[in-house]
Parts: structure tokens; C-alpha cells; sequence
């Protein structure tokens, strides 16, 4: 059930009509973990049992690490179960290729489906656990509470990755639709939806052609097939983000903000601060500041930010563009600190093109499908070829305009009252402008907006990138 | 609501000409005399697939609302309707200029050889045409030509197996075709909206999105077996249509840049049994080398797929050119008579 479909907005509706309906209190959460998990069953209900069953290991593991009895061991097989199941359904197969590659083995393919999301809710319960660990988390004190928090449907298939300190404090709000939580709701849903099925989905048959046949075209094309994914890449998740934001509000939670404009970065450290926030927040906390994070002198932390970055790759997929993708970022950060250690920081709009021509330089590896594909486009990047064709996406002059725009308003927050907009910022989810009042002319923008989403929307069209993760 | 109601009427206005700006297309009326569908008259911009502005008469023939008896007849499809490039720049208009000859497109989407050939004999005696352009492409002989769209001439086999044309029958939508045409004469002057709404749901039914997109963004099936058609049959029956008085327009779409082109089964046949035949062709298969040495295609633009789709403004060029030459031989032979 994808996010920009009718049947999700069918989904929706009957879920915020019968939260209303239900008296108030713990049966509109309990009704809420139904959907939940009615929404997980629609991609593949095999999979909701390994859901549910990674929930009561998770609450099982928490509750007698806070006992205190075998803290250790509870917590490892709180580790192991989750890893272990990210390891057999998305590695399995990777491994296993890369081990017939030296010849000594012959081991068939796996035919083995990926369970939708699992990559994003296998991190939001080892948080739990690993919170509940260091002391930093109370345990959750009634299973369905615990797994109202790991199918929250919102967010249970591409993020944000939800960590339970911060849902978990959420539970006890009372939750509903109200029509202040519907107005921003929308307001921000809407904006996502705008992002994919529009900015997105236009950009993706251009991106797709030239990342098809990368041989056929010159430099300037492949430089506008990349910087096209580049936005194509971010207006999907970050739209993708913004609806689930968008949905938890109009339901009465909060998750926390995954994109802040990240194409306005001006180092590699801050473009992992602005994109994909909650992963990279999670990468840090978890597995960076435990393997010593910068603490241990300049070499272990250079060693400690490319093993994180290079797990960070793989996390996204099980492929070798994926490794080098993170392994690249890695060196990036190195490069970036290096730098910082002995020089003084470059001016601002060199920085700026700098971390934008090195982050969409990136995404090559990330959106070809071979290592050989991504070494053909670098190298007509960077040393353009005379003998190709050239195809220019007009897709592409629309969506930057949009973005450029967007970000501008990003940056500067003028006031948008006279619009009917109000500058939304809970502290959580990051700053947005959501419809409050209705003007004439904010009623005619939000009119005009919508009733062109609907005209030409193609609905259902494309399933989210970070699906596949 | 004091606001929102003057406010939604302002977005429907809105939406309204932006409609009547993306999708001019979406209206066609039915021409009796000449027993099919015609693009309303008038001016219609299209942004599907290139960016396009084309005036239509009132027999369906672009940029002209009367013509002559003795003029050069162009029959086709979409590729040559062209409703992607502007009036001045469709290869009919080009031909005209270079020639000082008169051209009329009745182009119309969805025509195979089987309408060619069906609409000859009435089509011949309405224009008088000093000679015919017909173009075609492998998709027009093979099973499109047999689909049973009851709007369009197609093939079926008769007890003795041999092809049989059946005729066009017009199942209107709206009941009867007059009342279809009431319908979209209203919706031509009241709203847009609901037939535009309509197209676009089924174009993405077909997981065509309607915007800046061209062809489906599925996988194209795999090429019907030329061997299971009876291409040659079709094109005696077309040369027998027009008296062998034709030139075929052969638009070729198996260019693949950098030598990766596709084996042309269907093509590699129907031309050399036209030329056997002393049928005269203008072949775009022939414009490989041209392609990779302009290194531009004849067909797609930046608003929708590269080297698929329809004709862009350089390919209706170099056809145009092709042409020209062509109509200029014919002429010179003493062969344009109507």
C-alpha cells in the first residue's frame, strides 16, 4: 500500500474514522497496532508474524536486561536476532555470491523475498534494547504498547527510523484526529505527496533512460542524469518522510525530521547531518561512539568513520556499488576533518560546490546497477567523450526550479501569513509551513494545488527508492 | 467558505486553461463523409510528447481548411499527424516549401495499413491526388493491423484464408454518434475537465503517466514473429489500392545509437518485396549512419524518451528532405497525375 496510492487514502480515512469513533485512550492505541499490522499484511502477511515475533524477543530481552539478571546475554540475543534475521534475508545471497566468486564453492541462490522494511525496523528495536542496556531507556511495560511503537505503520516501511526514546514518551498521549492535528497533518502530507508524485516520478523516466544506456551519452548528459537522481533520490525519500510525518500528526504522534536541505551543506560532515538524519543520527549513537567514535586519537577515528560509512552502505543494499558508496562518503568525512585539522576553511560557496558535485558525484554508485556502469559514467563525467548523443530531460529545468525555490524559502522563512501559512516547528519534526488560516489567496493556491495533484497525479505509479531497502 | 467557494471556482478556471494548454487533443468528432474521427477544428497544443501547435480543417487535414483536387496525398499514423512539433515544422509542411507542391495530411493515430488501404478507394476519388505518400511502420503490419478496433479498418481471414478488410464501425460512447458529437461540442465550450480527466486516467491506467512522458514506461513486448504475418499480402493489397501510384513512407524505429542497432526482420521483408515490386520507398532505416554521424535521432524529445516515440523536429527534417527529393524525381519523371 503505497503512500501516494487511492488505497492508501481509503487506508487513512477508515483509520482516522475509527480512531474518532473509539472512545478515548488505550483502545484507539490498540486499534491503532491493529491497522498497524493490517497495513504490514497487505505487503506480505507471511512476513507479519517475523514482525511480531522480533517484537516479543526485543520486549522479552528489554525486560530482563532491566532486571538486571544476565544483562549481557539478553542483550546479544536481542543483537543476534535482529541481525541475524537482517543478515539471512538481505545478505544471504550476497554472501553467498561473493564466496562462489573465489571458486572453492558452488552454493545455489536463495530464493528468499525481502521482508518489506525490515532494514528500518530491525534498527528502531535494537535501539530499544540497546537503550533499555546502558540505563538511558525504561522498558516499555505492556507488550502492545511495544509493538504499537514497531509497526506504527507511518513509518514502518522506510523510516524515519523512529528511535523509542522517542516514540515511546509519544504512547501516553492521547491520540485521534483533531482538526489543528488535521491541518498541519495534511499540510505536510501534502507536500510530500507533491515531492514524489510529481517532482519524483517526473524525474525518474530521464534518470532512467540515461542510467540504462550511460554509453550513448556525453558528459553534459550524464551530468544531467545525475544531478536528475540527485533530486529525483531526494524528493522520493524526503517526500516519502514528509507523509509519514504528515500521517503521524493527523493520528496525534510526532516523528522526528529525516531531511533539512541537505543539498545546502557545505561539508560531507553536514550533508550526513541534513540527509537522511535519523540514520545517520543512529549510525553515530550506535555503532560510531561504541567503536570509540573520537576519542581514541585521529587514526581510530578516521577507521571508525569509514567502518561506519562503509555499514552504512551495505545497509542499503546488498551490492559492491553500495560498499563503495558508503566507503566513499567514509573517505569524504576523513578528507573533511583532515582538512579542518590543518586548514582553514574554504569560503562558503566553494564549500558548497564542493560537497554538492562530491554528494552527486556519489550517487552514480548508488543508481547504476554494475560497478562497470558506474567507472563508464564517472569516466565520461570527468573526461567527457565527443562521439555521443546528448538528451537533456526538461523534466529536470522544473524540478530544480521547484527545489531551488523551495530551499530558498527553506533558508529565508519569509512570512507567509498573507498565504494562509504558518511556519510549523514541534521540535521534532523539523520546520514546515502548514496551511492554519485560509485566506482568499491561500484557499485559491491550496485549491488549485490540490485539484492539479488530482488531475495529473499518476497515481500508484512508482513504488518509493527506499523501499527497496 | 465565503472564501473557499470564489476561491475553488478560480482553481477550476485554472485548471481549466490549463487543460485546454496540456491537452488540446483531447476532443475528435466524427467526420461522416470521410467516415472517421477528425481532430476538432481549430488550434491545438499538446505537451504529452514534445510541445507542438497545430491548426486542423475541417476535413481533418492539418493546416489546411481546403484544398485541391491534384494534390499529393500523405496517409499515416500519429507520426505523421505530428501533433509533437509545430505546424512549420512537420515534414508536410517542409515538403510543401521545398517543392511548391500541395500536401495533404490526414494523419490520424492508430492507423495501420489496413485503413490505407481500406479508405483508398473513396479517399481517391474525394482528393484526386496527383500521387499518394503512405507511411507505415512494422507495427502496422503485424497483429495491430488485426486487432478487431472497431473504429479502424482491419484484416480478418475468410473461409478461404484469404485477408478479408473488415470496416470501420463506430460503437459511440455517448449512444449515438450524433449525441457523441453534441457531448463533445459541449464540453469543447463548457469545460475541458471531465474528458481531459477521463484520457489521463486512462493513459495512466496503461501505466502511461499523462505528463512528459511518451510510451508506456513498461517493458515493450517482445517483437511479434514477422514470419506469423502476411506482410506481402498486405502490401499487394495496398499497391493494388492505389494503382502502384504510391510512394511508401517506411519509418523505421530499430536505431539503437554506438552500433547496437535491433535486427529488422519485418522491415528487411516489406521492403524488398515494395521494391520487387517497383514500388518506390523512403526508407529511414537507411539514416543510420546519419543518425551516428549527427549524433542526434530521429525520434524522442528531452521532454520524454531519447530515440523513442514519435518524430522530433530534426527527423521530420531529414524525412522532409528524403521527400523532397522523392516528389522532385516524380515530377521530373512526368509522373504526378491525379
Amino acid at each position: 500500500m503505497v503512500f501516494s496510492s487511492p488505497r492508501f487514502f481509503v487506508f487513512l480515512a477508515v483509520v482516522l474514522t475509527v480512531l474518532a469513533l473509539l472512545p478515548r485512550g488505550t483502545v484507539r492505541k490498540r486499534a491503532l497496532a491493529v491497522f498497524s499490522c493490517f497495513f504490514y499484511a497487505a505487503w506480505d502477511w507471511r512476513y507479519l508474524g517475523l514482525l511480531l515475533f522480533i517484537s516479543v524477543i526485543d520486549y522479552v530481552a528489554a525486560h530482563f536486561i532491566s532486571r538486571g539478571r544476565h544483562r549481557k546475554a539478553w542483550l546479544l540475543l536481542s543483537l543476534v536476532s535482529n541481525l541475524g534475521l537482517l543478515a539471512y534475508f538481505k545478505y544471504c545471497n550476497f554472501f553467498l555470491d561473493n564466496l562462489n566468486l573465489l571458486g572453492m564453492w558452488h552454493f545455489p541462490h536463495q530464493d528468499i523475498l525481502l521482508p518489506a522494511g525490515i532494514s528500518f525496523y530491525t534498527f528502531k528495536t535494537m535501539s530499544y534494547t540497546i537503550d533499555v542496556y546502558r540505563g538511558d531507556l525504561e522498558p516499555v511495560g505492556n507488550l502492545l504498547d511495544y509493538v504499537t511503537f514497531v509497526s506504527f505503520f507511518p513509518e514502518l516501511i522506510a523510516g524515519p527510523i523512529v528511535r523509542a526514546s522517542v516514540f515511546l514518551p509519544q504512547l501516553n498521549r492521547p491520540i485521534g484526529p483533531e482538526k489543528s492535528r488535521l491541518a498541519v497533518g495534511l499540510s505536510i502530507f501534502l507536500q510530500g505527496f507533491t515531492k514524489k508524485v510529481f517532482l519524483a516520478d517526473g524525474l525518474a523516466l530521464g534518470v532512467d533512460q540515461i542510467f540504462a544506456n550511460p554509453d550513448y551519452f556525453n558528459s553534459a548528459s550524464l551530468w544531467c542524469g545525475v544531478l536528475a537522481y540527485g533530486l529525483q533520490i531526494y524528493f522520493d525519500f524526503s517526500g516519502y518522510s514528509d507523509m509519514a510525518i504528515g500521517t503521524a500528526r493527523m493520528i496525534g504522534y510526532d516523528l522526528p525530521e529525516n531531511f533539512n536541505m541537505p543539498y545546502l551543506s557545505l561539508s560531507p560532515t553536514e550533508f550526513w547531518r541534513r540527509w537522511h538524519i535519523t540514520l545517520s543520527q543512529w549510525l553515530r549513537d550506535y555503532l560510531y561512539i561504541p567503536l570509540g567514535g573520537n576519542r581514541q586519537g585521529r587514526v581510530r577515528t578516521d577507521v571508525n568513520l569509514m567502518l561506519t560509512m562503509l555499514l552504512g552502505g551495505l545497509w542499503h543494499g546488498a551490492s559492491w556499488n553500495f560498499v563503495l558508496w558508503g566507503a566513499l562518503h567514509g573517505l569524504g568525512l576523513v578528507v573533511h576533518k583532515l582538512w579542518m585539522g590543518w586548514r582553514r576553511p574554504l569560503p562558503k560557496i566553494l564549500a558548497w560546490l564542493l560537497t554538492l558535485v562530491f554528494a552527486l558525484t556519489l550517487w552514480v554508485p548508488f543508481r547504476a546497477d554494475s560497478l562497470a556502469k558506474t567507472w563508464l559514467i564517472w569516466s565520461r563525467m570527468f573526461f567527457p567523450h565527443g562521439q555521443a548523443f546528448g538528451y537533456y530531460p526538461t523534466w529536470l529545468w522544473f524540478s530544480l526550479g521547484v527545489a531551488v525555490l523551495a530551499h530558498w524559502v527553506g533558508a529565508r522563512t519569509p512570512d507567509l501569513s498573507r498565504l494562509g501559512m504558518v511556519l510549523y516547528n514541534n521540535g521534532i519534526s523539523g520546520p514546515y509551513y502548514v496551511f492554519e488560516r485560509l485566506t482568499f489567496v491561500g484557499a485559491y493556491l491550496l485549491c488549485t494545488w490540490v485539484l492539479i495533484l488530482v488531475y495529473f497525479a499518476p497515481l500508484n505509479f512508482s513504488p518509493f527508492i527506499y523501499f527497496q531497502f | 467558505m465565503r472564501k473557499l467557494i470564489p476561491a475553488l471556482i478560480l482553481s477550476l478556471l485554472t485548471v481549466e486553461l490549463l487543460s485546454r494548454m496540456v491537452d488540446g487533443r483531447g476532443l475528435s468528432t466524427l467526420q461522416p463523409q470521410l467516415n472517421r474521427r477528425v481532430l476538432y477544428p481549430g488550434t491545438v497544443s499538446f505537451m504529452n510528447e514534445g510541445w507542438g501547435i497545430s491548426t486542423w480543417g475541417p476535413d481533418g487535414i492539418r493546416q489546411k481548411s481546403s484544398w485541391k483536387p491534384g494534390s499529393v496525398l500523405v496517409m499515416g499514423d500519429s507520426y505523421t499527424e505530428a501533433l509533437q512539433v509545430d505546424d512549420s515544422l512537420t515534414y508536410n509542411h517542409l515538403v510543401e516549401q521545398g517543392t511548391g507542391l500541395e500536401l495533404l495530411n490526414l494523419g490520424y493515430p492508430g492507423q495501420t495499413i489496413a485503413d490505407h488501404i481500406g479508405r483508398a478507394p473513396f479517399y481517391r476519388k474525394y482528393f484526386q491526388p496527383s500521387w499518394t505518400i503512405v507511411q507505415i511502420a512494422d507495427t502496422d503490419m503485424d497483429d495491430y493491423a488485426f486487432t478487431a478496433n472497431p473504429e479502424t479498418y482491419h484484416f480478418e481471414r475468410d473461409e478461404q484464408g484469404r485477408l478479408k478488410l473488415i470496416e470501420p464501425h463506430y460503437t459511440a460512447k455517448f449512444g449515438s454518434l450524433e449525441r457523441d458529437r453534441q457531448v463533445a461540442e459541449l464540453s469543447r465550450w463548457v469545460s475541458l475537465i471531465p474528458a481531459t480527466y477521463y484520457r489521463f486516467k486512462a493513459l495512466q491506467s496503461r501505466g502511461e503517466p499523462p505528463l512528459f512522458f511518451a510510451g508506456s514506461v513498461k517493458p515493450p513486448p517482445p517483437a511479434p514473429d514477422p514470419a506469423s504475418f502476411p506482410i506481402e499480402e498486405e502490401l499487394e493489397l495496398l499497391i493494388k489500392a492505389y494503382d502502384g501510384r504510391l510512394t511508401v513512407l517506411y519509418l523505421s524505429t530499430r536505431y539503437r545509437p554506438m552500433g547496437h542497432s535491433l535486427p529488422r526482420p519485418i522491415e528487411d521483408r516489406a521492403v524488398s518485396y515494395l521494391r520487387s515490386r517497383g514500388v518506390r520507398v523512403v526508407n529511414t532505416g537507411e539514416m543510420g549512419p546519419l543518425m551516428d554521424s549527427e549524433l542526434r535521432s530521429l525520434y524522442g524529445f528531452d521532454n520524454a524518451r531519447f530515440n523513442a516515440g514519435h518524430l522530433n523536429a530534426w527527423g521530420h527534417r531529414q524525412v522532409a528532405e528524403k521527400l523532397t527529393r522523392e516528389l522532385r524525381e516524380l515530377e521530373n519523371d512526368g509522373l504526378l497525375q491525379p
